[in-house]
């Protein structure tokens, strides 16, 4: 626990230089606001925070949820067919080497400023690493263990839901960690360029008005529950990852 | 590869390239899908393409100053923890909350502190900078401990065995480190554009989207992929020649 105390000193090291450089250079709250002005905003007005967080966090939740499931059908797919893995996975690399944040714009046109869209992208964006790394982990089976399921005359679908699905599970809960930080950015940027609602908007909107101490407030609201997705989807990766150890 | 998946590949990519087409021209996917040769006719517009690649010197510009800044400190803050053991703890845990901060919303802090004009390039190098320390501090500790002795026994001090071995032998981690980098550059570059800088290739997608100029939007955007898997590419080839010759 003093560990852990010790361990977070960068963190108020950023804060102290904050708060010392805005009381140092004297600036009014339209130029710089300290982090004090900025946390007091987040509690007396948390009623401002609270509507927009809940529904990046919808958003970006179910947008999660649908581009996992997908990746993970269009992965079985793959795994069914060779014919369906050798044309797609060349593309899904390709994809998951792109910086697909700059994609957005595109979905934004396609699907058109609404709350739907948001959601779509979300979806679009984590689909990949979903795909990639589940194609990847049904195929790392354990050594000799395919030749056990075909020596029993195991069908394809019993192969499938009783050997590589199992071994799939490490790389799918990797996956969800990698989409969960994946699905709150793209959120974010979705409603920063639409303003549809949500934090990216709420910090879009009031950059605008000057009004800084609630820009970053929301900006630190969407940081914190960024973090907050990734060290829960870190523990569920973990607690899977020793199951299977 | 095989033959056999570079037939696939090939062929994957005939028939993405060949459906894209037939569905832009059809306009089923309505007015903001175009086909294939109607973006790539931007490229031959010498207006457009002119902006595109005004555009693309200024990004890759504030793209490539963060991407070195956020690599020479991640790497230089890395050899330092790697000193200074006492100070790791506070660092890894800091590196794996930046790496899970989404970029944009480090946006409105950075247009106060660096100004709309370098906020690009500070976007970039904030994730460069952690993945670079991380994967600095992965690769230094990597180091073969028989050859650690070995040095020890022959009298190597602790700086010739940080230059002569440590720094060698995190070679290949810290090349891997810069390949994932040099995506997150890019996204942190654009991103950055978004909050108000003066050019850009990411303000040239913002104007595109919002005055429905579909294929430039879409143009541009192929302008941005290609950057980044010309980098991500490169860096590979280098990554792959380090661990071949150490490994």
């Amino acid at each position: 626990m003093r560990r852990q105390l010790f361990d977070i000193w960068p963190v108020i090291l950023l804060l102290l230089l904050w708060q010392l450089w805005v009381s140092a250079a004297g600036y009014s709250s339209i130029v710089l606001v300290s982090p004090g002005a900025v946390f007091s905003d987040l509690l007396h007005f948390p009623e401002a925070y609270l509507q927009p967080a809940l529904r990046t966090l919808a958003f970006a939740l179910g947008g999660l949820a649908i581009g996992m499931a997908a990746g993970l059908i269009l992965a079985i797919a793959a795994w069914l067919s060779d014919f369906l893995a050798g044309i797609t996975t060349p593309f899904a690399l390709l994809l998951s080497a792109t910086p697909v944040v700059c994609l957005i714009p595109i979905v934004a046109r396609l699907f058109g400023y609404e709350a739907r869209t948001e959601l779509i992208a979300v979806a679009v964006m984590t689909f990949f690493p979903s795909f990639v790394l589940s194609a990847a982990g049904l195929r790392a089976l354990p050594p000799m263990s395919s030749d056990v399921f075909q020596v029993l005359q195991a069908s394809r679908w019993q192969t499938l839901r009783l050997l590589a699905l199992p071994a799939a599970l490490p790389q799918l809960a990797t996956a969800l960690r990698v989409g969960a930080t994946y699905s709150v950015l793209v959120a974010l940027v979705a409603e920063y360029l639409m303003q549809t609602g949500g934090l990216g908007t709420l910090f879009a909107v009031t950059m605008q008005q000057f009004h800084l101490a609630r820009a970053l407030g929301a900006s630190l609201l969407a940081m914190a529950l960024s973090v907050a997705l990734y060290e829960l989807t870190r523990a569920v990766e973990q607690s899977v990852l020793t199951h299977y150890r | 590869m095989k033959p056999r998946s570079l037939f696939y590949a090939l062929l994957g990519c005939l028939l993405l390239l060949g459906a894209w087409e037939l569905l832009g021209r059809s306009g089923a996917l309505g007015q903001t899908f175009p086909a294939l040769s109607q973006v790539l006719s931007v490229y031959l517009d010498t207006p457009k393409r002119a902006l595109l690649l005004r555009s693309a010197a200024a990004t890759l510009g504030s793209a490539a100053i963060g991407y070195a800044a956020g690599a020479g400190a991640g790497a230089a803050v890395a050899v330092f923890a790697h000193l200074v053991p006492i100070l790791r703890g506070g660092l890894d845990r800091m590196a794996v909350l930046v790496n899970a901060l989404p970029v944009i919303a480090l946006g409105p802090i950075l247009i106060i502190t660096a100004g709309r004009e370098d906020t690009p390039a500070a976007l970039a190098a904030v994730p460069v900078f952690f993945l670079l320390y991380i994967s600095t501090g992965l690769g230094l500790r990597a180091t073969s401990h028989r050859l650690d002795l070995m040095f020890t026994t022959l009298g190597a001090t602790r700086w010739q065995r940080l230059i002569k071995l440590e720094t060698v032998a995190a070679l290949p981690s810290i090349l891997s480190g810069m390949k994932i980098a040099a995506g997150s550059a890019m996204i942190g570059a654009i991103v950055g554009e978004w909050f108000g800088a003066p050019t850009g290739l990411g303000i040239v997608v913002l104007n595109s989207m919002q005055n429905f100029q579909i294929p430039l939007l879409w143009a541009t955007v192929i302008v941005i992929a290609a950057i980044t898997l010309t980098a991500y590419g490169l860096l590979t080839v280098a990554e792959r020649a380090a661990r071949r010759r150490i490994g």
